[in-house]
């Protein structure tokens, strides 16, 4: 075991660059798949969508938890597998985790893939089929998350759409992202500074003006960030954050001033 | 029965470490590393749900 170091340089993390199309990644990269990958989710609060039914608010920190240790452990893994996979066969360059596990350590390695797609994927189905619901009232959640679900494995099955993902998972958290600042900054900031949360209910109005105004900008910013300054999509969460935070305390205070549409509507 | 069921646990959860380890020293072959990762698998599935019930 004491040469590990050793072979882990020459044969696992060697450096050089990366296959044709594909991004080459840094430590700074998996550090920030660690603790953004999952941007959408976390730092964008569909977490809570399952958290809701958390006995403890402890349970929360299982998103720190899981994103750090067990996205760390997912690289290291992962690139393992596939230096394994290069040693064995060096013109295999398809990136396939079940072959690439099953190879590894057999059945136990395969089965271990199922689980972590199955446990990963369950959380976001059923976000998917609260939010199908929403848009659809009425409908059957089961029904609906079937639905879902079925696309989903639908689109998995081809291999130019699921090698794409990192990209998708960067941008779709992206997306997201700004929304998970906006309820943050309304839950525990805004009254700090004088100004209501949950503006658009307490109101009676359809639409927050501040909080949209946020999120379209701080998407805007964030494609000047990635388009002109050249940051790639992966490292966009983290600015995004803050941006779309800070805008939205800022566009609030206007927004509300003196307590905006607050003084002529009725406040619950 | 609980107790009983977490040591269970972390011994399923030591099969599917400890191999590789003996697998990379050159201690076991590819046939037992893959048996071994496989009963510890179960194993830990096993145990792991009953273990977690009640919390």
């Amino acid at each position: 075991m004491s040469d590990f170091w050793r072979v882990a340089q020459e044969r696992i993390w060697k450096g050089g660059d990366p296959l044709v199309g594909q991004t080459k990644f840094t430590f700074w990269h998996v550090m920030f798949f660690a603790w953004f990958c999952n941007a959408a989710m976390h730092m964008g609060m569909a977490d809570m969508s399952v958290f809701r039914y958390a006995k403890k608010w402890q349970y929360g920190l299982s998103s720190a938890a899981g994103m750090y240790v067990g996205h760390f452990m997912a690289w290291i893994a992962a690139s393992m597998l596939f230096a394994l996979q290069l040693a064995r066969d060096p013109s295999r360059t398809e990136v396939a985790p079940g072959p690439m596990a099953y190879a590894a350590v057999g059945i136990a390695g395969l089965l271990c893939v199922i689980v972590a797609g199955w446990t990963t994927a369950n959380p976001t189905l059923y976000r998917s089929g609260l939010a199908f619901q929403a848009i659809f009232p009425g409908s059957s959640r089961f029904a609906i998350t079937l639905l879902a679900g079925g696309i989903a494995t639908l689109g998995a099955i081809f291999p130019a759409l699921v090698m794409k993902l990192l990209g998708f998972v960067g941008l779709y958290g992206t997306i997201l992202m700004p929304m998970g600042a906006i309820i943050f900054v309304d839950f525990y900031l805004l009254e700090r500074f004088g100004r209501q949360s949950d503006y658009a209910e307490k109101a009676g109005i359809r639409i927050n003006l501040a909080a949209g105004l946020a999120w379209l900008l701080a998407l805007a910013l964030c494609g000047v960030l990635n388009r002109a300054v050249g940051v790639q999509i992966y490292f966009l969460a983290l600015p995004g954050w803050v941006i779309a935070g800070t805008l939205y305390l800022v566009l609030s205070m206007v927004y509300q001033k003196n307590g905006g549409n607050l003084a002529a509507s009725p406040i619950r | 029965m609980k107790l009983v069921l977490r040591i269970l646990c972390g011994v399923a959860l030591a099969l599917t470490i400890v191999p590789s380890c003996l697998k990379y020293a050159g201690n076991v072959s590819d046939e037992w590393l893959k048996a071994l990762m496989l009963i510890g698998t179960f194993v830990w599935f096993a145990a792991v749900i009953p273990a977690g019930r009640g919390d």
